[in-house]
This record gives structure tokens, sequence and C-alpha cells, in this order.
């Protein structure tokens, strides 16, 4: 037999849970009310700071002095609502404009803080501090950036290294280069558009890449010296044909179809020879130089060779020939 | 200068930026926030020139422009791309694009760029 519960207790279950409800239904009004007054302000603050920062982009010689004054005038709130709004235009402009909308942050005081998160234990913070840094380009930028590209965490790297290939310098060149290692952890890709940014200074850094101790180092070297078709890269190219590392042959390989030498063409015909993977890639780079220089390498492929790096040089088969 | 110009980016601050930097070069700035509000004002205005974003959700820059040419306005077009999208430079082209400018973009470049368009 069931004993029914006492009425009062069931009349204080149900106050108990009318007043959850109602105290739930309180919060959630107090926090879309606070929610809704946060953006309010954040309209009011944008309407009132962004025709400052608008007009920062357009300023010309000693406009700029007067704006930043106005800017360092501001309430802290303010300003920090300036500097990031100057740091998200950062992301589409280059040029003067740019070179006023760092004016901006830095009055605004948004570099210490950046700095400051890039020794954040959060990765992602560091991650979005080192994208800052690459924007905003502060003094000591390039040296902080450096350390970034060395950080624990891959993405925190991957971001700098994309970053330092805004820096026009020799120093940053060495980083996105270290970073075209196997094992950097940064996708080759954004390594080697961050070399592309540096024009001349990279296809210097990368030929001496190709001769790093490190043969990771000169593989990724190896692989972008034909994207960036650095003048002189031609001859070391040849030399790592030779490479004790074979993943190090292959890539020179690679980019000897994008520079070929007529040097390579006795180092690949010997590489041909060897077969496998390795012959079959030293036939596709004979393969792709000019006929003239080739054409005695090709004919001893055609006698020699197994026939998958016959196939690779463009050679029919010998029973389809016969 | 003078001029009247049409303005077509969804983001505000760059359709601000390129609005303040035109009009301090003395034109007269319109601005529009997406592909629909903008062929209609390309439609409905007289331009000396247009800078049209690509990439913009809905109807694309290279949408507008196609549907503009398709309708004989030859008004000069200056489209905005995101850099590495040469495909959208390619396409742009082919619907009767007159030059482009890619983002990250100078908004002294792209003055110049407008400027060249008036004639």
């Amino acid at each position: 037999m069931i004993t029914p519960l006492p009425a009062e207790f069931l009349w204080v279950v149900l106050i108990a849970s009318s007043a959850l409800i109602v105290g739930s239904l309180a919060a959630l009004l107090l926090q879309r009310t606070r929610r809704h007054a946060r953006a309010r302000r954040r309209e009011a603050l944008d309407a009132q700071l962004r025709p400052l920062v608008l007009e920062a982009t357009v300023a010309e010689g000693d406009e700029i002095d007067d704006v930043l004054e106005r800017v360092r005038a501001l309430a802290r709130v303010e300003r920090e609502h300036i500097g990031r709004t100057a740091y998200q235009m950062l992301r589409d402009i280059t040029g003067e404009a740019a070179t006023n909308l760092r004016a901006v942050a830095d009055a605004a005081g948004l570099v210490p803080r950046v700095v400051a998160d890039t020794r954040s234990r959060d990765a992602v913070i560091r991650a979005d501090a080192a994208e800052a840094l690459g924007l905003l380009a502060p003094e000591g930028a390039l040296e902080r950036l450096r350390e970034l590209a060395r950080d624990p965490s891959p993405e925190v790297r991957t971001v700098a290294v994309r970053a330092l290939g805004g820096f026009d310098d020799d120093a940053a060149v060495r980083s996105i280069v270290a970073a075209l290692a196997a094992d950097s952890g940064v996708p080759a890709t954004v390594a080697t558009t961050a070399l592309l940014q540096q024009g001349w200074a990279a296809g210097d850094r990368v030929r001496l890449a190709l001769e790093d101790e490190d043969p990771s180092v000169r593989r990724g070297a190896a692989r972008v010296a034909g994207i960036l078709q650095a003048p002189g890269s031609a001859e070391r190219l040849v030399a790592l044909v030779d490479d004790p590392l074979e993943s190090v042959r292959i890539a020179a390989m690679r980019s000897l179809e994008r520079v070929p030498s007529r040097d390579a063409v006795g180092p690949l015909v010997r590489a041909a020879l060897e077969g496998g993977v390795l012959g079959e890639a030293a036939a596709t780079t004979l393969l792709a130089m000019p006929g003239a220089w080739t054409r005695e390498a090709i004919a001893r492929i055609d006698h020699e060779a197994e026939p998958g790096v016959r196939r690779a040089a463009g050679l029919r088969r010998k029973e389809a020939a016969a | 200068m003078s001029g009247r110009v049409l303005v077509v980016d969804d983001d505000r601050d760059i359709r601000d930026l390129v609005a303040i930097k035109l009009e301090s070069a003395g034109l007269d700035v319109e601005t529009r926030p997406d592909g629909p509000q903008g062929l209609e004002a390309a439609l409905d205005g007289s331009w000396a020139a247009i800078v049209l974003d690509v990439m913009m959700p809905g109807m694309s820059g290279i949408d507008v422009l196609r549907s503009l040419r398709e309708r004989g306005v030859q008004t000069p077009v200056i489209l905005l791309t995101a850099r590495g999208q040469e495909k959208d430079v390619e396409a742009g082209f082919a619907a009767g694009a007159d030059d482009y400018v890619t983002k990250p973009f100078s908004p002294r470049a792209l003055l110049a760029r407008v400027t060249a368009a008036l004639g």
C-alpha cells in the first residue's frame, strides 16, 4: 500500500520548483539585458570613434599627429575600442593608411597588451597575439615573432611564420627557412607563401639553406627553390641530386624541372639507372628539360633503364615499339 | 576631380574606408552593403565608376558585374578581390571588369585606379 505524501510537503515542492523556474527566467532575462546593454555600448562607442579611425586612414603628413593626440586623450575604454577597430581594419589595408592605423593602435595602447598576450599560457591567445604582432609590426615584433616561431604549439609556430613573411629582414627569412624542415610542424605551403613575400632576400636564404647541415632544412629548401626560381640555385640543386637522403634528392629533382641545368643531366642519368621511385623522378625531370640537352641521356635510359623509368622518360614499352 | 562613384562591399569598414578616401579626393560617393542593393543602385543611377567587392554573400561582385554588362551598362568597374584568388580576377575580366585591386590594398592605390578609370 502506498502512503500519500503530506499535502504540506507537496506545497513546499511546488513553491520551490516555481521559485527555481522564476529565478532561472530572471537570470536569463538579466543575462540578455546585460548582453544587449553591452552591444548598445559597443554601438555607441563605434558611432563615436569610427570617424576618428577613418580620419586616420586618410591623414596626410602632420595631420596624423593631431589624430594620435586625440586618441591618447580618450578614456581607457574608448582607447581599447579604437585599438580593436584599427586592428580589424589592418587586415585589409596596406600602404600609408596601414602605417597610420598602426600608429593609432599604438596610441590606443594596444601593443603592450598584444606583447603580454604572446606570453599567455593559452596557445590560442598566443596565436592571436602572433597574428596581431605581424599586423601591428611594433618595435621588437620581429624578435618576438622569431621566438614564437619556435613555440611549443605548432599552431602558434604556423601563425608566427606566416606573420614573419611580412618582415623584410634576413632574420625573418632565416626563421621561415628553418620552418621548411619537415618536422617543424609548420605546413610547407605556409612557409613557402611566407618566403614568396620576401622577394630577392628569400632567394639568397634558400640558396644557403640548400647547403644546410640539417637534411630536413635541405629538403624544405629544395622543395621551394624551384617555386622561387632563385637565380644561382640550380648549381646547388644539381649537387643535391646526389644527397645522402633520398627525399632530399627527389625534392631537388622536382625543383630542377622548374630551374633546369645542363649540369644536372649526368647526375640525373645515374639516378635514373638506379631505378625505383628515385629513378622515375630523375627520368621525369630529364623529360622536362630541353631535348637538345637530354637526347643522349634519354637514349641511354631507353637501352639500360627498368620499364618504370623508361615510361617516366616518355619512352614507349619495348614490346610496343617492336 | 569630380564624379559619382558607387562602392559596393559587405564589409562596413572597407566600405567606409574607400568612401572616405574617394571623398577626400573630391568625389561624390554612395555605398551599398550587398550585391542586390548594389545592382539596383548601379542600374538606377548614373555613375562615373563602380568599386565592387567580389566576395559577397548571396550575390557576388562577379554576378553583379555580369548582370550590369548583360543589360548594356558600360560604367567602368574596379573589382576588389582577395589575395591569391586569381580565378576571381580571370572571372572578373571575363565578365567585363576594367581593373582590379587585391586585398589587402592601399586606399591611395585604389584612388589612383579609380582616377584612371574616370579618365
